[in-house]
């Protein structure tokens, strides 16, 4: 990742955690002047993150969160996983979930046949 | 009767008791009865010198040479000496009448022989003339006339010529023979002789001519104009006339006075006199003739002549005189209307300044005493009838006012005498003067009194004089600074300062009245008046602390003295100003804030006027004092003893009110609440009162009273006419609600009324959705507790009419405020068919069914159960809808929830956690 990206990420997670009204800050330290590559640990903390966002119905929050850690982690399947059921079941953008669960599929290492069901559907309910 | 003038002529021509030495005598001084009788004064001749030694002396030598001698020559000397010693030396030699007519009897015998001897060695004229008085003296009066013919035809050259003519005259006069007289009298006037016996011939020939009749009078008068000319040759010579000549100018006077009155009076003597004014001593012909004319009863004669020489010299020295006569012939008369005319006459006369100081000091004294007499005559004449006399009067007074000594009393009649006249400004000025100008006057204080009445009087209306009350101020301003001491002034000044209160002036009726308190001598009832004054004054220009004051002070006066004219009326009313004026600082305080200095004065009130109207008032605006003041608990208290103290006044009413603000401002609103419970049967219109009190007892947590007061209201017909209305009544179906008080009935009332009305508020359309939903749920419950038993229809039927009705509701809610409500009740519309489908599903199966039948019949149970589940589904999915519109709710959640167990391809969706370890983890 290059370090733009990192910067760019991290603004992006500060801009979220800052409108989370009553959740602990993240950690800035690492933005202090110093540009370090988003690590798993980064990835796993903003998608729970976004979970978490997600259980307090703050879900455009969520799927923006994601959004943004997918720019700068786009393997994570898990991360495409989670933004296509946030955009399927709560923001009704049934297009995004179809993006999001095929590249999940195609991130998977194994076939998700309940997922597979799931596009299909979408891309019927899309015709 | 004679005039001064004259009087002063007759002191001047007064005769020495001395005269009566002469060497001879003709008596003709007395009148007679008639004109014809009237005789010439006695004459005197010549007087020689006395010897210087003893004249008895010098008489016994010559008597005894007289007596002794035997010459003629001798004799007749010697009686000659004696003749004249004794002419000079008086009565001390004078012998007795018989001895001196035997001595010229003797010597009428010396003389004969003398002149028949014709030795004579003398001279011979003093021979005749001494034989001519011997005979004169002896009688034979023919023999003497004779040889002083001789004398003057023999010797016309001698001395003793014009002596022997004027014998002549005289005897001639004296016998009757004025023809001759007047003759003879010319010959010595035309002759040589003195000038002495001259004037002695020109009188003697003026009586010649008057005895010789009126034809003669002119020359007569001219005769004794002649005497008079050479007399008094001019103005001064009057004080020059010699005693003896003194009988002798008056008696010319009288004669020629005499023959103008009985030859047409002035008109004659001006023919005489060549005019008046020709002759400088005219004026004492002037008054003889008038004196002649007044003697003998002809007054107006009198008058005439006088006034005649008056017009035409008025400006001689002797015109006041013969002004003056004219009064005294008036006098004279008896005719006291010509008298005060002639008084007129001479005042008039004399009236201006130059005139007046030209007058004697004497007549100057007249003048004045006239004014006088003239004033007082028409003062007294006013008071008797009416006519402009004490006009005239007043006009009297004030020219002798300017001239005398003393005039205050003058101008003070003068002034009276106007105001009788109704010349009231004249009058003022009159007073005026005698009050303030004129020195010395001892009554000044009462002429200075009599301007002020002038001026009440025409203010008062009691006179037509036009004042103002400007003008009295300054006349008592005035007085008062000369009369500071007058004991009427306290008086005077409280009037004067009532007179300007009634005007409103109250600078100025604030003046007169505090001067009253100056004065020491003021007595109680003036005190009195001018507190009155001050207490107006200061009420009227809002100066309430000096008003108290005043007002006190006379009510402290009705209390220690009896004052006429005040009654308990009256005195109760000065109690009330001061009540009033203690009440008025209240407001002045309560206006500038002064709050607690207004309740004292407010409370003060009552203990000046004890239960008095103004006294209660005093108590409830110290009530209202204290409630502006927000003064709560003191307010709350006055208040209420107020209205124990008065439950009946009218002001009471108003206390409720105010106890209620006094409550709720003190955050005591179950009290304020109970106080407008307390007395909205009083009223009459309780509602507002009422629901006022139900919102208070809201605000006090007082639920039950509270509710009590909606339930009453709302179970009354009220159809709002307003929003407000509206809003009120479904706040008060609102907090029925909540507070458990028939909570569905109200909610159905709230629903109804909801969406039948044209007003609504967001709060109104939120409860009445709140009402709705909350009813939706009952009927769902009620749907919920139906069972669905065999035979299915009926219970269905009614399980379905319990949905509908649910569905209803959540209708009316949703109409009502969908915002709030819409997915809730999408939420509950869809679980309801839910549950319909899920219970037709576990619908009772009738037991007479076989299996197979069994079996159908479940089959036609799935069948009708279907389209509810679908409709479930769709109801679900459209509340999961509403996502689009951004709002996620609770009930959207449950929607999933069921859509994820009904519909679990597409909405039974698990996020996945992850973990450090790579793993993720999925929501279960």
């Amino acid at each position: 990742m290059m370090p733009e990206y990192r910067v760019l990420v991290m603004l992006v997670v500060l801009g979220v955690l800052g409108g989370c009204a009553g959740r602990p800050a993240p950690d800035q330290s690492r933005g202090e002047g110093r540009v370090e590559p988003v690590t798993r640990e980064d990835v796993v903390q903003i998608n729970n993150q976004a979970l978490s966002l997600k259980e307090q119905s703050r879900f455009r929050e969520a799927a923006t969160l994601l959004r943004s850690v997918i720019e700068s982690a786009p393997d994570t399947p898990e991360l495409h996983y989670n933004l296509a059921v946030i955009s399927e079941l709560y923001l009704l953008d049934l297009e995004a979930a179809l993006v999001h669960y095929r590249q999940y599929r195609e991130l998977s290492s194994s076939e998700d046949k309940r997922v597979a069901g799931w596009i299909a559907d979408l891309e019927r309910r899309l015709q | 009767m004679r005039m001064s003038a004259m009087g002063l002529l007759l002191i001047a021509f007064s005769i020495p008791s001395a005269y009566c030495q002469e060497s001879f005598r003709v008596e003709l001084g007395r009148d007679g009865e008639t004109i014809a009788e009237l005789r010439p004064v006695f004459m005197t001749f010549e007087s020689r010198p006395m010897p210087a030694i003893s004249p008895a002396e010098v008489v016994r030598r010559y008597q005894r040479l007289f007596d002794t001698s035997e010459e003629p020559e001798v004799r007749v000397d010697a009686l000659n000496r004696l003749a004249n010693i004794q002419q000079v030396s008086g009565q001390l030699t004078q012998p007795d009448d018989t001895q001196e007519l035997r001595r010229y009897r003797e010597a009428l015998g010396s003389y004969e022989s003398i002149i028949q001897s014709g030795s004579f060695h003398g001279k011979l004229d003093e021979l005749l003339y001494q034989m001519a008085k011997a005979h004169a003296y002896v009688g034979q009066g023919d023999q003497s006339i004779q040889r002083l013919r001789q004398l003057a035809g023999l010797y016309p050259k001698s001395p003793l010529v014009p002596e022997a003519r004027f014998r002549i005259a005289e005897a001639a006069f004296s016998a009757g023979n004025y023809t001759d007289a007047e003759l003879e009298y010319g010959r010595l006037i035309s002759g040589s002789g003195g000038d002495r016996l001259k004037l002695k011939a020109h009188y003697m020939q003026g009586w010649s001519r008057y005895k010789q009749g009126k034809d003669a009078w002119p020359r007569a008068a001219a005769s004794f104009i002649r005497v008079l000319d050479q007399q008094l040759p001019d103005s001064e010579s009057m004080e020059r006339v010699s005693a003896s000549d003194v009988e002798l100018v008056d008696d010319t006077l009288r004669v020629i006075a005499l023959m103008a009155a009985e030859s047409g009076g002035e008109r004659a003597l001006t023919a005489w006199l060549g005019g008046f004014g020709e002759k400088h001593y005219d004026y004492l012909l002037v008054d003889r003739l008038a004196d002649h004319y007044a003697s003998s009863g002809r007054f107006g004669d009198s008058v005439s002549v006088n006034q005649a020489y008056i017009a035409a010299r008025p400006d001689h020295p002797a015109a006041a005189a013969f002004l003056a006569q004219i009064i005294d012939v008036w006098i004279l008369a008896g005719n006291n209307d010509r008298v005060r005319e002639a008084w007129a006459d001479y005042v008039v006369a004399y009236e201006s300044d130059d005139r007046y100081e030209a007058l004697s000091a004497t007549h100057q004294e007249l003048w004045r005493t006239l004014s006088r007499q003239l004033a007082d005559y028409y003062y007294d004449q006013g008071e008797r009838a009416s006519g402009d006399w004490f006009s005239r009067a007043a006009a009297y007074y004030e020219g002798l006012s300017k001239r005398a000594h003393e005039p205050g009393d003058i101008l003070g009649l003068a002034g009276d005498a106007r105001l009788q006249a109704g010349h009231y400004r004249v009058a003022l000025e009159n007073y005026r003067q005698a009050a303030y100008r004129t020195e010395g006057y001892g009554d000044a204080v009462d002429a200075g009194w009599a301007a002020i009445s002038l001026h009440r009087n025409g203010l008062d209306s009691r006179t037509t004089f036009e004042t103002r009350l400007q003008d009295l101020s300054s006349e008592v301003d005035r007085f008062a600074e000369r009369f500071p001491g007058d004991p009427r002034l306290s008086g005077l000044d409280a009037d004067i300062a009532n007179r300007w209160l009634e005007h409103r002036a109250y600078t100025e009726a604030r003046r007169f009245a505090e001067r009253v308190h100056a004065h020491n001598s003021a007595r109680p009832d003036e005190r009195y008046s001018a507190w009155l004054a001050l207490g107006e004054v200061h009420t009227a220009t809002g100066d309430h602390v000096l008003a108290e004051h005043a007002w006190r002070n006379a009510a402290a006066l009705i209390s220690e003295h009896s004052l006429a004219g005040v009654d308990v009326a009256q005195a109760h009313e000065v109690r009330l100003q001061l009540a009033r004026a203690v009440y008025r600082q209240g407001e002045a305080a309560q206006q500038t804030g002064d709050t607690h200095v207004a309740v004292g004065h407010f409370q003060r009130v009552g203990s000046v006027l004890p239960g008095s109207e103004i006294a209660i008032k005093g108590r409830y605006d110290a009530a209202n004092s204290l409630l502006l003041a927000e003064r709560w608990q003191a307010a709350i208290g006055e208040l209420n003893r107020f209205r124990a103290d008065y439950p009946e006044h009218s002001l009471t009413a108003g206390i409720s009110d105010k106890l209620v603000l006094a409550y709720t401002r003190s955050d005591q609103p179950v009290r304020a609440a109970s106080e407008l419970i307390g007395n909205s049967a009083q009223t009459g219109a309780h509602w507002p009162r009422k629901l006022r009190a139900a919102e208070l007892f809201h605000q006090g947590d007082a639920i039950d009273r509270r509710n009590s007061i909606y339930q009453q209201f709302l179970n009354e017909p009220h159809e709002p006419v307003s929003a407000a209305e509206h809003i009120q009544a479904q706040t008060m179906r609102q907090r029925l609600v909540k507070s458990g008080v028939s909570p569905d009935h109200f909610r159905e009332q709230l629903v109804s009324t909801e969406l039948s009305s044209q007003w609504h508020s967001p709060d109104t359309l939120k409860w009445s959705a709140s009402a709705a939903m909350a009813l939706g749920r009952m009927s769902v419950r009620k749907f919920e507790a139906i069972a669905l038993q065999y035979p299915l229809a009926e219970s269905l039927a009614r399980k379905q009419a319990a949905l509908e009705k649910a569905t209803q509701r959540f209708a009316e809610a949703i109409r009502l405020d969908a915002q709030t409500v819409q997915s809730e009740a999408l939420f509950r519309r869809a679980e309801l068919y839910r549950m319909l489908a899920a219970d037709l599903m576990a619908s009772e199966v009738p037991d007479e069914l076989n299996d197979l039948e069994r079996a159908q019949y479940q089959m036609l149970l799935e069948e009708e159960a279907y389209p509810f589940e679908e409709k479930a589904i769709r109801l679900h999915a459209r509340n999961h809808e509403l996502l689009a519109e951004g709002e996620y709710t609770e009930w959207v959640g449950k929607s999933l929830e069921v859509l994820a167990e009904l519909f679990p391809g597409r909405y039974d969706r698990d996020v996945r956690w992850m973990t450090w370890n790579e793993e993720s983890s999925d929501d279960a």
